[in-house]
C-alpha cells in the first residue's frame, strides 16, 4: 500500500527568530475565501463612512470683520497670508497659521469691491464704492509712519473688479469698461469695451500673460488681448456669468461660474462649445478657483456648499455645506 | 461665439500634413525589411498615443448655438496591446528556443478562477454595458491565467492513500496506516477514554486547533445555552435559546444559529449579543441541522423526509427538498456548496446537487441507517452507522464522492455520536460513548491554507489583527441567501419594476415608439391625401407583422392545445374548443 500523510514542517510555516516577519502563505483559490461579494460590499461601505467619520474639513474661522467679507486675495509668495476685503472698507491682512489679523486698513468709504496682490508680493490693490483704486504695502507702516496708500487714482465711474499682470507692472480694472492701467500712471493706459453693459470681474491669464477675461451682465464672457489693446472673441451663455478662473497649467483652459448652477470649462480656441460643464450644485455658482496643480477647482455657491471638481469630470468629487453663511468668494492654494 | 473683427490680418493655413510626411530615417537596429519579416528581435516599443484628456473630439458643424453645449465625454485611449512575436527569436550562437511563447497553463485550473457567468446574458443591455462587460471578461481571463501560474508556488502535496495490485482500501486499517506513516502523523491518531460522562459530540475551530485557543465555546446545556471562556469560566447564559439540540456558526456573519425542541431556529448575533430571528420552522422537534459554508444558508432536516433550507432574512424557509421516504437523520453540506449528502430512516444515503437543479445524483442503500455525516475540505465523505465510520472519496476534488467502494472504514468501541473534519489535517475526529477517537484519513484535507484566513500556525497578535478585520468585515444576516453573488448582479428585477410603475404613475409608457407621424415634404408631396396615403402604408406594414407572427405561433398553439386530448375520446368532445 502506498500512503501518504499531510505533514507539515513547523520550520516552514513559524519565524525564527522575534525579529523575522511573521511568514503568510497564500492560496488564492476561491473555495478558501467565500462570501467575496458582501465581505467586499461591506468593506465599501466601511471605508465610505469612516472616510466621513474622520473628514473634518473645517479648521478655524478667522473672526474680526464687522460687516460682511466681500472678497479674498491670496499672496503670491507666502502661503500663509491672505487678505480680505469687506462691506464696511475694511480691509484685514491675515496670517493663515497663527490664525490672527495682521493688520487692519480702513480701505474705502463703502465696499470694497476688489482686492488683488501684485505679482512681487510687495503691494497689493484695492477698489472700493468710491470710484477709487488704492495700492498699499504689503508690510505695515513702520514707526512713526501713519496708514497711507502708495497711490491713489480718482476714476469717474464706480470700479466692480481689479486684478493684477502676473509678469509686468500692470493691472487691469473693470466696471463700465476693462481699463488697463501702468502703475504710474493715472489714467488708463487703453480702455476696451464690447458691448453696452457693465461688466462684474476681470481675471488675467497667468501663461499668456498678455490675455484677459471679463464677464459682463449682459450674459457674455469676452476675452481681451492686451498687446493689441482690444477684445479678441466672445462667448454668450444663457444665463449670467459670476466669475471666471484661469486654468494654472494650461494656456486656453478656463472656468466661468454661471448663475444656471453650473460651471464650464471653456477652451479659448474654441469657444462655441465648452470642453466640460460641470453640475452638482443647486443654485448659483458665485465664484470659482484652480488649484495650482491645474487638475481640480473649488467652486462656491449660493447653496451654502463649497464643492471640489476634477478639470474633466462633470461631477464634483467632494462637497462641504454650511448651515450658517452664503459665499461669496473662495480660493484655492 | 463671436470673433472680434480683425483690422486686417490674415493667417495663412496650415499645410496639410498627411501630404508632406517625411520618410523615416532607418536605425541601427532596425534590419532589412526582408530580414525583419523573418522574424528579428522586436524594435523598440511602439509611442503610445498621448492622453487626450481635454481634447475631445469637436462636432463637425461648427453652426452650433447653445442648445448643443452640454458635451460628450472625452475620448479615453485604449490601452495598447503589445504583440509580440511568437516565432522562434535568432541570437547570436544561432541556438533557438525549443519551447517558443509563454508556459502552457492547465484549462481547468484556470477555469477555477473564473467567477463571471457567462451564460447569463443582460436583457436589452446597450451597447456601452456590452463593451464594459467584455472588458470586464478580457479582464477576468488574462488575471485566471495568472493566477493559475501562481498555484506553482504552493507548498504543499495533498495525501492519498492507494492499494497495491487490487488491493481495497477500505480493507486497510488504522493500524495499518500508522505503521506506514512518518511519526508526527502518527501522533494525530490518538483514543481518548472518557467513559465516566456521556456520549460525546466534537468541534474543530476553523484554523484546526483542537478546541483550545479559541476565546468563547458555546455550549447548549439541560435547559438553556451557556458561553465559556477558555478558560471555563461562565460567561453568558442565553435564556431566550431553550433546548436547543444543535448548534451551528456561521463564521463571516458572527451569527449562531440554533436549533431547539420547541421548534424554533434561532440566530444569535455573538458579536453584539443580540438574537437576530427567531424562525418557527413549523415541523416540530427540530434535530437534524448543518450550515452550507458556501452560502450560509442552514439545513434542517424533518421527520417527514423534507430538508428545508433557512436564511435569517425570511420567515419561510427558501427551498423544501423532499430527500427520503422516512424521517432525515444527517445532513451534511461539502465546503463549496455543490453537493448535500443526507441519510434517512430508510436505509438510504442520497447526494444531491445543491447549485442547480437539487436532484439527487447518487443513492446508496445501507444496512444500517447512517445517523451522522460530515464533509472533509475535499470533498470526502463520512458516515457514522452504529459503532463504524465509513468514508468515501471521489475522482477529484471537484466531483462528488462515488458511493460505490468505500475509502476507509473503521470500528469503534462505542456508538458514534460526533463525526467532524479537522480543517487542514488529514484527520476525522469521532465522538462516541467511550470517548473520542481521532482516525487518519490520507487526503482529507486542503493542503495549501490561506494565511490571511485561517491561518493553524498564527501568533496570538495575528489572531487579534484577524479578529478585528473579521469583525469590521461582518457581513449583515440580511444578505443571507442562497447565490451569496447575488449583490454583484444587475438588478433586472427592480428595473423592470420600476418602469411598471412609472407607465402607472404617468399613465403611458415614455419609452414607448411614438405613432407614426409623416414627415411634411415640400414641392406638393405633402397635401392631405398623400399624408393619408403614407401613414396607413405603414398601419399595413405593421398589420402585416403582427399577423406573421400569430401564424407562426398558431401551430406552437396547436401542438400544445392537441397533447389533453390523449384521455379515451368521449361524447362531449365536440365542445371542446
Amino acid at each position: 500500500m502506498k500512503v501518504k500523510m499531510l505533514s507539515r514542517n513547523p520550520d516552514n510555516y513559524v519565524r525564527e527568530t522575534k525579529l523575522d516577519l511573521q511568514r503568510v502563505p497564500r492560496n488564492y483559490d476561491p473555495t478558501l475565501h467565500p462570501f467575496e461579494v458582501p465581505r467586499e460590499y461591506i468593506r465599501a461601505l466601511n471605508a465610505t463612512k469612516l472616510e466621513r467619520v474622520f473628514a473634518k474639513p473645517f479648521l478655524a474661522s478667522l473672526d474680526g470683520h464687522r460687516d460682511g467679507v466681500n472678497c479674498l486675495a491670496k499672496h503670491p509668495k507666502s502661503l500663509a497670508t491672505v487678505l480680505s476685503g469687506a462691506c464696511d472698507g475694511e480691509v484685514r491682512i491675515w496670517n493663515l497659521t497663527k490664525r490672527k489679523c495682521n493688520r487692519t486698513i480702513q480701505a474705502h468709504e463703502g465696499f470694497v469691491r476688489g482686492i488683488c496682490t501684485r505679482f512681487c508680493g510687495t503691494s497689493f490693490f484695492t477698489v472700493g464704492d468710491d470710484k477709487t483704486v488704492k495700492q498699499w504695502k504689503m508690510d505695515g507702516p513702520s514707526y512713526g509712519e501713519e496708514e497711507e496708500p502708495l497711490h491713489t487714482i480718482l476714476g469717474k465711474t464706480v470700479y466692480t473688479g481689479i486684478d493684477h499682470h502676473w509678469k509686468e507692472a500692470v493691472f487691469a480694472t473693470c466696471g463700465q469698461q476693462v481699463d488697463i492701467w501702468d502703475e504710474q500712471r493715472t489714467s488708463p493706459v487703453c480702455s476696451m469695451t464690447w458691448g453696452f453693459d457693465s461688466i462684474s470681474s476681470v481675471k488675467f491669464n497667468p501663461i499668456e500673460t498678455f490675455l484677459l477675461g471679463s464677464c459682463a451682465s449682459d450674459r457674455n464672457i469676452v476675452l481681451y488681448d492686451m498687446r493689441q489693446s482690444t477684445p479678441l472673441k466672445k462667448v454668450i451663455l444663457d444665463m449670467r456669468t459670476n466669475t471666471i478662473c484661469w486654468n494654472p497649467m494650461e494656456a486656453f483652459i478656463f472656468t466661468a461660474a454661471n448663475e444656471d448652477y453650473n460651471l464650464y470649462t471653456f477652451d479659448m480656441r474654441a469657444l462655441d462649445t465648452p470642453v466640460m460643464v460641470h453640475m452638482d450644485h443647486v443654485s448659483a455658482v458665485l465664484d470659482v478657483d484652480y488649484s495650482p496643480t491645474g487638475k481640480e477647482f473649488v467652486s462656491a455657491s449660493f447653496d451654502k456648499s463649497i464643492r471640489i471638481f476634477p478639470v474633466d469630470k462633470s461631477r464634483s468629487r467632494y462637497v462641504t455645506t454650511s448651515k450658517l453663511f452664503f459665499l461669496f468668494d473662495v480660493f484655492l492654494s | 461665439m463671436e470673433t472680434a473683427p480683425k483690422p486686417g490680418r490674415d493667417v495663412p493655413p496650415k499645410k496639410d500634413r498627411l501630404q508632406t510626411k517625411k520618410k523615416k530615417p532607418r536605425r541601427y537596429w532596425e534590419e532589412e525589411t526582408t530580414l525583419t519579416a523573418a522574424g528579428a528581435s522586436p524594435g523598440p516599443p511602439g509611442s503610445k498615443k498621448r492622453n487626450r484628456e481635454l481634447r475631445p473630439e469637436r462636432p463637425k458643424n461648427a453652426n452650433i448655438t447653445k442648445k448643443s453645449r452640454i458635451s460628450r465625454k472625452p475620448h479615453l485611449p485604449k490601452k495598447p496591446r503589445e504583440r509580440r512575436n511568437l516565432e522562434p527569436q535568432r541570437s547570436v550562437s544561432g541556438a533557438q528556443d525549443p519551447f517558443p511563447g509563454p508556459a502552457p497553463v492547465p484549462v481547468e485550473v484556470a477555469r477555477k478562477f473564473r467567477r463571471i457567468d457567462k451564460s447569463k446574458k443582460l436583457p436589452h443591455s446597450k451597447s456601452k454595458t456590452r463593451s464594459r462587460l467584455e472588458v470586464a471578461e478580457a479582464e477576468e481571463e488574462e488575471i485566471s491565467i495568472k493566477a493559475a501560474r501562481s498555484e506553482l508556488l504552493l507548498a504543499e502535496e495533498p495525501g492519498f492513500l492507494e492499494g497495491e495490485d487490487g488491493e481495497n482500501t477500505a480493507k486497510i486499517s488504522q493500524a495499518d496506516i500508522v505503521e506506514a506513516v512518518d511519526i508526527a502523523s502518527a501522533a494525530k491518531h490518538f483514543d481518548l477514554n472518557l467513559r465516566q460522562f456521556g456520549p460525546y459530540r466534537l468541534n474543530y475551530s476553523p484554523t484546526g486547533r483542537f478546541l483550545h485557543s479559541e476565546a468563547l465555546l458555546a455550549v447548549a446545556q439541560n435547559r438553556w445555552l451557556h458561553i465559556y471562556d477558555n478558560q471555563g469560566i461562565e460567561l453568558h447564559c442565553i435564556r431566550r435559546c431553550d433546548r436547543v439540540t444543535r448548534l451551528e456558526f456561521l463564521p463571516f456573519h458572527f451569527l449562531l444559529a440554533t436549533a431547539s425542541e420547541t421548534g424554533f431556529l434561532t440566530y444569535l448575533d455573538v458579536s453584539v449579543g443580540k438574537i437576530v430571528a427567531a424562525l418557527n420552522a413549523r415541523a416540530g422537534r427540530l434535530d437534524v441541522m448543518t450550515k452550507n459554508p458556501y452560502n450560509a444558508v442552514i439545513h434542517l432536516g424533518h421527520s417527514n423526509g423534507i430538508v428545508s433550507l433557512w436564511s435569517p432574512a425570511m420567515k419561510e424557509p427558501l427551498a423544501k427538498i423532499l430527500c427520503h421516504r422516512g424521517g432525515v437523520r444527517a445532513v451534511a453540506v461539502d465546503s463549496t456548496g455543490t453537493y448535500m449528502a443526507t441519510s434517512g430512516l430508510d436505509h438510504q444515503l442520497k447526494i444531491f446537487d445543491l447549485r442547480g437543479t437539487f436532484q439527487p445524483l447518487s443513492a446508496r442503500t445501507l444496512p444500517q441507517g447512517a445517523g451522522h455525516l460530515a464533509f472533509s475540505q475535499r470533498g470526502l465523505l463520512a458516515a457514522g452507522m452504529g459503532d463504524v465510520v465509513n468514508i468515501w472519496a471521489g475522482q477529484g476534488k471537484a466531483s462528488p464522492p462515488s458511493l460505490e467502494q468505500p475509502y476507509l472504514t473503521h470500528r469503534l468501541s462505542g456508538h458514534v455520536h460526533g463525526l467532524h473534519f479537522c480543517p487542514f489535517e488529514d484527520v476525522l475526529g469521532v465522538g462516541h460513548n467511550g470517548g473520542i477517537t481521532s482516525m487518519l484519513v490520507p487526503g482529507a484535507a486542503e493542503p495549501n491554507f490561506d494565511g490571511l484566513e485561517s491561518n493553524p500556525y498564527r501568533s496570538q497578535k495575528q489572531r487579534q489583527e484577524w479578529e478585528v478585520k473579521a469583525l469590521l468585515e461582518k457581513v449583515p444576516a440580511e444578505l443571507i441567501c442562497l447565490d451569496p453573488r447575488a449583490l454583484a448582479e444587475v438588478d433586472v428585477i427592480s428595473l423592470e419594476q420600476e418602469k411598471k410603475e412609472r407607465i402607472e404613475r404617468l399613465g403611458y409608457d415614455p419609452e414607448a415608439k411614438a405613432p407614426f407621424q409623416p414627415k411634411p415634404k415640400q414641392k406638393g408631396r405633402s397635401s392631405t391625401a398623400s399624408l393619408v396615403k403614407r401613414k396607413r402604408k405603414v398601419m399595413d406594414e405593421e398589420h402585416r407583422d403582427k399577423v406573421r407572427q400569430s401564424l407562426e405561433q398558431q401551430p406552437q398553439k396547436k401542438e400544445k392545445a392537441a397533447k389533453p386530448l390523449r384521455a379515451r375520446p368521449s361524447a362531449l368532445d365536440r365542445f371542446v374548443r
